[in-house]
């Protein structure tokens, strides 16, 4: 399926749920609404047509004004693919967990949420996957992170 | 010729003359006599077993397509003198939460009952220290010394998977010990006697040979000696890749050393045991007795060794199986068989 | 009796296997909820490896990230290199001359083969098999030495480039590589002799740790292993990337979902891959090997996440532009990350042997799981 008609499928059952369609990176991407996340990625898995069944590659980035996560799907039947990404505050990130979707989710989440400090709300089991037990230096994948052996590189023009 | 049994037989007598000569009771001889037998026996060991370690990791190195050890002389025979002498001296350390007396007393064990199965190896003609008439049972009981030994050592490590290879270990020389007896039985059967030397004399010609009236019952007793000396396919009570190393993960220094000197001790004895019964012993033209008895249980040494560099490694309860549901099955055959038609 | 027998008290146990352990493979701690031997339960430990992969790229520019994708995993260097590489192409809309293409395809398949020997070799080893070890080692050398013909490493080769490679092929090395193959087909068939139709190899890998084709898509399973469960999936050939769609090749995929059929993909992969070797050879244009950029690379704003088929599943690389010389987001998706989360679910029920052999079918490699 093209990506036109998978825009179409999913920008006709969520009108007005979808922040943004556009088409960069791994696309078609959409912008969901954080509240009905959990409704697209299930519809998105389920639907006959579309039969998105691998997440790929999950992903958390730290903007200057939002956190955003990026869902990249991919499906084995209908060899297509797409990206859902939501937008999440500074200010106490929290999204629904997607391992109710796809069980896949279940590492990336540990490792995005020890990373940059999302919290994942009703993940099954969120401990710290890659960082120390101890670790207590806050989140090293945020932009104003410094550790205390953290050297910035100079800048390149 | 090269006999060896009149040399001791001489030396034996010089003693006596000696010691009527100075008034000694004999007893005293007798005495001196048996710890010179030990002291030899001991040698013989631990000779056999530096040079079988070499072999092994020759033998491995060049089914591997690489030299194994070159440096230590000439294609390095010293190796294992030197890894001996590195084992011994050592630091012996004792884990903490060890239980002190269970750990030291287990390699010693293991050692002994292997020392002892020496007695009854008959090296060539008259050369065994002790012709018991109950030879085989003798050293089929003294082996099977080797499991409490074993049991002690994984449980007295206080590690899990020391625990786990005792158990296995356990289990499987246990279960193993069963067919190997009944294997055994059909050549006692044939040759009417408990004793080695007997057996070795029923099988003057290679006709006369119990692999071939006794072919399955080889096979058997091959395999199964194989586990109870567990080595791979049946090493699971030390499987590197899952126990780590199993009962003897704890050890170090002498003591591992003599858990490992007690393995190929054992190694050697069980193709000795084999050749005795099924290949004629010391049996041979031209040469004398005692390279022959040696040409046949280094080749037996060498096939076991090249099974360990064959095979992947058998699962614990796949090894149960075999040995419950088809080896003891099939020595029950083999011994009814032998029996109606003996 | 049946009242004694309830009177004897057992209890499980938790067994810590690893991080120093012979079979996990690197640096990974599985803690084992036992019953005697069987495994109850599991929970795997990961990130003794982690090297901040991740946050060291956005402190470096693009070019000098190359040489730390060499490191992800090192077992397979050529396809993070060849997977980064193609992320900034298709980031910056950079041209890659044919040549250079094929170059890069010769290099990944028999990197693709020295990885699966690794696995192969480790994996008989994890069954207590010594010798295939020894004899996959000895097929991998001549790969390290086509390798370090071309490139000069053995190990971390810092080969690609962004639009191309950076040395071409040396004259010498098409007959080596040529007679490396000849070498090679022969040997995968001793390989076999020794394993596949081994009774005690049979009985230790089929019908063990079954991995079902919906558990495996569900948790993120890709390459050999997903393959393993009969789904015709590479991407290779689902989504052709550089010049693949040019050459004839088979995906081989098991039956049955165990360990040996996860085996038997491997093994026919390594047959597939030394084929796409020989064509590239074979038809190798001339031409140049790097599209000229220049020296200090700016791709625009954007994003791009590309994915290739690396020896141990899909790996991505999705990276996040602003436009400035050094990436603003970079995600490493590896195929031993999810590949390794099925572990827990798979070897439920199994022997502590077992286990054993599920994890070494599964071929993880740990420092691409912590990166």
């Amino acid at each position: 399926m093209t990506s036109e008609e998978i825009k179409k499928i999913v920008t006709e059952k969520f009108p007005d749920k979808l922040k943004e369609a556009k088409i960069f990176g791994f696309e078609p991407t959409f912008i969901v609404e954080k509240d009905s996340l959990l409704d697209v990625c299930l519809f998105v898995k389920e639907s006959k047509e579309l039969a998105f069944d691998l997440l790929s590659c999950m992903s958390g980035a730290d903007y200057p004004d939002r956190f955003e996560m990026v869902y990249l799907l991919f499906s084995f039947s209908r060899k297509h693919k797409m990206s859902l990404k939501v937008q999440l505050p500074k200010d106490n990130p929290e999204v629904e967990s997607a391992t109710a979707v796809w069980k896949g989710a279940d590492w990336y989440e540990r490792e995005i949420a020890e990373l940059f400090g999302i919290k994942f709300k009703n993940h099954p089991d969120l401990r710290p996957l890659l960082l120390p037990e101890d670790w207590n230096e806050g989140y090293p994948l945020r932009k104003d992170w410094t550790g205390k052996d953290f050297l910035k590189m100079p800048d390149v023009k | 010729m090269l006999e060896l049994d009149q040399l001791f037989k001489n030396i034996y007598l010089w003693g006596e003359n000696l010691f009527t000569q100075w008034g000694i009771p004999l007893f005293w001889l007798e005495l001196l006599g048996m710890l010179i037998v030990a002291v030899i026996i001991l040698a013989f060991m631990s000779l056999s077993v530096l040079f079988l370690v070499w072999w092994e990791r020759k033998v491995s190195g060049h089914m591997q397509s690489r030299f194994g050890p070159m440096r230590t002389g000439w294609h390095g025979w010293l190796q294992t003198i030197i890894d001996a002498i590195k084992l011994i001296l050592k630091e012996d350390t004792t884990p903490g939460t060890a239980d002190k007396i269970g750990f030291l007393i287990a390699p010693i064990i293991v050692f002994v009952s292997a020392f002892m199965a020496y007695i009854c190896i008959p090296f060539g003609k008259g050369l065994i220290v002790k012709d018991l008439n109950i030879g085989i049972l003798y050293i089929l009981a003294i082996t099977t010394f080797t499991v409490i030994g074993l049991l002690t050592a994984g449980w007295c490590s206080n590690n899990k998977f020391s625990v786990l290879g005792g158990f296995r270990s356990a289990a499987q020389i246990i279960s193993y010990e069963v067919p190997l007896t009944l294997s055994i039985l059909g050549v006692v059967i044939l040759s009417q006697t408990l004793s080695m030397q007997s057996i070795v004399n029923s099988q003057k010609h290679i006709w006369e040979w119990y692999i071939f009236r006794q072919p399955i019952g080889f096979l058997i007793y091959l395999v199964a000696a194989i586990a109870e000396i567990n080595r791979v396919p049946f090493d699971i009570p030390e499987a590197e890749q899952e126990l780590v190393a199993g009962f003897n993960v704890e050890y170090s220094g002498i003591k591992f050393a003599m858990f490992f000197f007690a393995e190929f001790a054992n190694l050697f004895l069980v193709s000795a045991i084999a050749t005795t019964l099924f290949l004629g012993g010391w049996n041979g033209p031209l040469l004398p007795s005692w390279i022959w008895f040696f040409i046949k249980s280094f080749f037996l040494v060498f096939v076991i060794m090249w099974f360990k560099w064959t095979f992947p490694r058998l699962r614990v309860d796949q090894l149960m199986g075999f040995a419950w549901k088809f080896l003891l099955p099939l020595a029950f055959i083999n011994l009814i068989l032998t029996g109606l038609f003996a | 009796m049946n009242q004694e027998i309830s009177e004897i008290y057992t209890e499980e146990f938790f067994v810590n296997m690893g991080p120093q352990h012979p079979s996990t493979h690197g640096v990974l701690r599985l803690l084992l909820k036992m019953d005697g031997e069987v495994v109850l339960d599991m929970v795997p430990h990961v990130g003794y490896l982690h090297r901040s992969m991740e946050k060291i790229a956005e402190n470096r520019t693009y070019y000098q990230y190359i040489p730390y994708t060499d490191r992800i995993d090192y077992v397979s260097a050529m396809f993070c290199n060849q997977a980064f590489c193609m992320a900034m192409e298709k980031l910056a809309n950079v041209p890659v001359p044919e040549r250079a293409e094929y170059i890069r395809i010769i290099m990944v398949e028999l990197n693709r083969i020295a990885s699966h020997l690794i696995w192969l070799g480790t994996f008989s080893l994890d069954l207590g098999a010594i010798t295939p070890f020894l004899y996959c080692f000895r097929e991998r050398e001549k790969i390290l030495d086509l390798f370090e013909m071309v490139c000069g490493q053995r190990m971390t080769f810092n080969y690609m480039r962004v639009g191309g490679v950076s040395r071409d092929i040396t004259p010498e090395f098409i007959p080596m590589a040529k007679e490396f193959i000849k070498y090679f087909l022969p040997r995968v068939d001793e390989y076999e002799d020794i394993l596949t139709n081994n009774p005690i190899f049979l009985s230790r890998t089929k019908g063990v740790g079954l991995l079902d084709q919906k558990t495996a898509i569900e948790n993120g399973v890709t390459g050999p292993s997903l393959r393993g469960t009969g789904l015709k999936c590479d991407l290779r050939k689902d989504e052709p990337y550089s010049v693949y769609d040019k050459f004839n090749f088979d995906i081989p995929t098991g039956e049955t979902s165990d360990v040996w059929d996860r085996y038997m993909v491997r093994i026919q992969e390594m047959r597939e891959s030394a084929k796409i070797v020989l064509q590239a050879l074979e038809s190798l244009p001339e031409g140049p090997i790097k599209t000229k950029i220049s020296a200090v690379f700016k791709p625009p704003a954007g994003e791009v996440y590309l994915r290739i088929e690396a020896p141990r599943g899909e790996m991505g690389f999705y990276i996040v532009s602003d436009g400035s010389p050094k990436p603003y987001r970079l995600k490493i998706r590896t195929g031993s990350f999810s590949n390794l989360t099925v572990l827990p679910i798979i070897s439920r029920g199994w022997k502590i042997a077992d286990v054993v052999a599920i994890f070494g079918s599964l071929d993880v490699v740990l420092p691409e799981v912590d990166r």
